[in-house]
């Protein structure tokens, strides 16, 4: 499979992050939806980190 | 018929008169030259001395200098490192001679080279405060420095797009140029050359001239540059000039000079910002493209390092969200040892939701089991 190019948008993903964190540190959240929200979060932190990475490798060498 | 006497009998007459009174004395006398006319290779040099009462001619009479007082002629301007042409004010030893041919006229003996450089200097004050009158955005600072809207002018970051003002073809061309386009870090420079008089009576209006040419010109300048220099070339009265310095004081581009002397600082100089020599101010043009270059190199650097360092902290922080997310994992609760106990599918979390005979189930890590209850506690 042709590996994606489309470039990561790191705020718009970690705002996400930012949102699920908050979500599984209500106490109101049934442990289903804790699940569901943990591996998505996870996720996003995956992907945040992906574009850390493109971003590093994008900065021009000294 | 009248009796008449020959010219020459006259003439003789009046020479013999002439002699009896002025044979063998020198006089000092004080007053300005013109129709200055050198002759270097037969070491002699023909003007006029005049004097003026206001506009008008007050006295006026031919002198001369032989070759055994054509060398004062150099020492003159040596001294005064102004060339002896027409328009100096000078003070002379001379003699009264009269020539039947020739008539009369003054044989210089010697020149007194510190009278014009007092008058020199006495002009150049008048100068400067004609300049400081007329042209109110000309400050005098408490140090003795003139501070004009010229100066006031930024420099560009980098200087490339140059105009020259000097002689073309001349020792202060040729170095400052050579000081650009040869440097050894490859940076190119647009130097167009406005070619000027740089010295004698017409090299102030030329220059001044050229001045316009270069605010009329259709490229936008980053500076223009007055310079001249090299050889034995002495005199700088065009740049104590009161139109051309005035022009200068208000140009609108940053104007730098390298006039190339070691006698006082000219007026032109206090009026732009001075460098020594054509190769001191092509140096600092050079120089100054140097620094912006190695500024901007640390820029990108100091913006390098800050971007990986705010990755890295960045990265640190997901590390720390990531452990905090799995933190609250409800299957590494289960791991623990701890279980998810649900009643037809949801989830209890109170005894008191439950009744003995109540069938629930128990999830653990690795499996579910089903219970009936058959104590409370």
């Amino acid at each position: 499979m042709k590996k994606s190019t489309k470039k990561i948008d790191y705020t718009a993903n970690y705002t996400l992050l930012q949102e699920q964190i908050a979500a599984i540190e209500n106490e109101n959240i049934s442990l289903d939806e804790l699940a569901e929200k943990v591996k998505s979060a996870l996720k996003l932190v995956e992907t945040c980190e992906q574009a850390l990475r493109t971003i590093e490798n994008d900065l021009p060498k000294a | 018929m009248k009796k008449a006497m020959r010219l020459s009998e006259l003439l003789e007459e009046v020479a013999i008169t002439l002699e009896d009174r002025f044979y063998g004395e020198a006089f000092w006398i004080t007053c300005e030259v013109t129709d200055v006319k050198k002759y270097p290779d037969k070491r002699w040099c023909f003007l006029k001395f005049v004097e003026k009462d206001g506009a008008q001619m007050s006295a006026e009479i031919k002198g001369v200098f032989w070759s055994n007082s054509f060398a004062s002629i150099l020492q003159f301007e040596k001294q005064t490192k102004q060339i002896f042409a027409s328009g100096i004010s000078v003070t002379c030893l001379v003699r009264v001679v009269f020539h039947q041919r020739f008539g009369l006229s003054l044989e210089v003996v010697e020149i007194d080279a510190a009278y014009t450089i007092g008058q020199l200097e006495l002009e150049r004050q008048k100068t400067l405060e004609q300049l400081l009158e007329h042209n109110k955005s000309i400050e005098l600072t408490a140090e003795g420095a003139y501070i004009t809207p010229n100066k006031r002018l930024p420099l560009p970051f980098i200087c490339q797009k140059i105009a020259l003002i000097t002689a073309q073809n001349s020792d202060g061309q040729r170095d400052f140029i050579q000081v650009l386009n040869n440097n050894n870090y490859g940076y190119a420079f647009h130097i167009e050359l406005f070619a000027a008089q740089v010295q004698g009576d017409t090299a102030a209006a030329s220059i001044e001239k050229q001045l316009l040419a270069i605010a009329k010109h259709n490229i936008k300048f980053d500076v223009v540059v007055i310079v001249r220099g090299g050889g034995s070339n002495t005199d700088f009265k065009a740049f104590d000039d009161f139109h051309l310095c005035s022009a200068i004081a208000s140009f609108e581009t940053p104007i730098l000079t390298g006039i190339g002397h070691d006698r006082n600082t000219s007026i032109a100089d206090m009026m732009a910002r001075q460098y020594k020599t054509p190769t001191e101010a092509a140096t600092f043009i050079l120089d100054k493209s140097l620094r912006f270059d190695r500024d901007l190199m640390q820029a990108k650097e100091k913006v390098l390092h800050l971007a990986k360092q705010r990755i890295y902290y960045t990265q640190q922080h997901l590390t720390q969200l990531r452990l905090r997310i799995k933190n609250l994992d409800p299957q590494n609760i289960l791991k623990k040892g701890f279980a998810i106990v649900r009643k037809n599918e949801a989830i209890i979390t109170s005894i008191s939701h439950l009744q003995i005979g109540d069938t629930i189930e128990a999830e653990l890590i690795d499996g579910k089991i089903t219970s009936t209850i058959t104590q409370k506690a």
